[in-house]
């Protein structure tokens, strides 16, 4: 018998966690908020979400855990790690949204506005699909014609090779900018796959399996 | 690409779901609950959820399903978003930031302000800046009188003297997300969009615009975002309350007609 997975969504002051608890738990799927290193030890799985400000989230991550302790649980021990929205993007080396502020140094690379002209108004808000898709087991039944609900400004800067290396998947929103990375056990998406309907539910899906 | 978005708005009151004509009257339409579940099968793209609750009218308590009667404004989001994997816009009566989190903490991603946008000139930027622009949806009531565009506040009871333009450029240099007008003269009545004005507002605003009052037909979706098509969603109240399937069709139509709209899928899980 398959050991049912122990999925810790990272407990600190984020609003959308009880959205992605929910949609976990609609795939039939516990989830266990926690801030508890313990629980991160024993989890087989983490996700890390994120809304609000680069900064914000960095200073409230910050004020919940030890950044050293949290990394070494999540290289270390190569755990599947799933960041989303700003969780993506603060796995990165550095953001620039309201000022320059160091990341959690998961991922190559650094987040920045995104760069579109004017009739491209931001933030980018709605439903988008992917394209460029590589493949990758996080993106499994997922194909062009799939949306997903975007809400941001800031993206992965992809002007860095090591950054272009990570992207399993892009969006177009005036500019082509990552939406799905993924570097060894950390895969980040910029959606909220919680909020994307049966699209979003087949990606959380796929972390779990996968 | 981004897509073309079709929001349903229902309306609370007083502890029961109603259909809105005018501004002023008011049909109960069951429990404020089970029509989630609707919209979320249908896979609508959003869904904005506002309380237009009357503490001098009672309160109506429902036992037409298995479930515990949401006390007030704040439980019935905090029930609905345990099952919409949708974004979920909540609103109506918000007048501090303290409103705001209550709602964003019981699951709501967004939040319409309307009368206190108005009243408190720095809200929108207190919201904003606290919250995000992103998920702060300034939603402005309007009227046409003499050929002006008028917002109105208080449930479209006050009249502000103030410019629909004027307004909404307020709105923006302030930090709101996204612009969400409303019709009054159209609302409820099902005689179509305002096409003029929201083609005049979405040619001139740098933010995504939602535009409500007066669907009564699919075609009303079609024709709308065929002539305005800088308009980013078209929303609406009773046509999705009354015709089985509506934001399935809707969307069917609307990719049928090459209109930039997610594909039409029913959402069956």
């Amino acid at each position: 018998m398959e050991l049912s997975p122990k999925i810790v969504i990272l407990d600190y002051k984020s609003g959308n966690i009880m959205s992605v608890k929910n949609a976990f738990k609609k795939l039939g799927f516990e989830t266990n908020i926690s801030k508890n290193e313990l629980d991160l030890q024993e989890a087989t799985h983490i996700v890390l979400v994120g809304v609000g400000s680069y900064d914000n989230c960095m200073q409230n991550l910050k004020e919940n855990f030890s950044l050293t302790n949290l990394k070494r649980i999540i290289l270390d021990k190569n755990k599947p790690f799933l960041g989303i929205c700003v969780g993506m993007q603060i796995m990165s080396e550095v953001g620039y949204e309201n000022k320059e502020y160091k990341g959690l140094g998961y991922l190559k690379g650094k987040v920045k506005k995104l760069q579109v002209q004017k009739k491209f108004r931001l933030p980018h808000v709605g439903w988008n699909n992917l394209t460029n898709i590589k493949n990758d087991p996080i993106l499994q039944n997922i194909d062009e014609e799939d949306n997903f609900y975007f809400v941001h400004s800031y993206v992965y800067d992809t002007s860095n090779s090591d950054m272009i290396n990570q992207v399993v998947a892009y969006s177009n929103y005036g500019a082509l900018f990552p939406s799905v990375v993924r570097k060894n056990n950390i895969v980040g998406v910029q959606f909220h796959p919680e909020k994307s309907q049966r699209s979003g539910l087949q990606i959380l899906k796929n972390f779990i399996n996968n | 690409m981004k897509k073309k978005r079709i929001i349903p708005i229902v309306f609370y009151q007083n502890g029961a779901l109603v259909q809105t004509k005018s501004f002023s009257q008011y049909f109960d339409l069951g429990s404020p609950i089970t029509i989630v579940d609707r919209f979320n099968s249908w896979d609508a793209d959003e869904l904005i959820y506002l309380n237009i609750s009357d503490k001098n009218l009672p309160f109506k308590k429902r036992h037409d399903r298995n479930f515990e009667n949401p006390e007030n404004f704040t439980e019935v989001i905090k029930y609905v978003s345990k099952n919409a994997f949708m974004p979920l816009t909540a609103g109506g009566k918000i007048t501090s930031l303290e409103d705001i989190n209550n709602l964003l903490m019981v699951g709501a991603d967004k939040i319409v302000i309307n009368t206190v946008a108005y009243k408190n000139k720095k809200f929108i930027k207190e919201a904003s800046k606290t919250f995000g622009s992103q998920c702060i949806v300034v939603s402005i009531d309007y009227k046409i009188l003499n050929n002006n565009k008028i917002v109105f506040v208080n449930n479209g009871k006050e009249n502000t003297n103030t410019n629909l333009n004027e307004f909404i450029k307020f709105a923006e240099d302030n930090g709101a997300g996204e612009i969400l007008i409303n019709s009054i003269d159209r609302d409820g009545l099902g005689q179509g969009f305002d096409i003029k004005t929201i083609n005049e507002i979405s040619k001139s605003l740098n933010l995504p615009l939602i535009a409500a009052g007066g669907a009564g037909s699919i075609e009303d979706f079609v024709d709308t975002f065929k002539e305005c098509s800088d308009v980013d969603a078209l929303a609406a109240g009773n046509i999705f309350n009354f015709i089985d399937q509506s934001v399935f069709l809707i969307r069917d139509s609307l990719y049928k007609q090459k209109i930039n709209v997610r594909k039409p899928k029913i959402f069956d899980e």
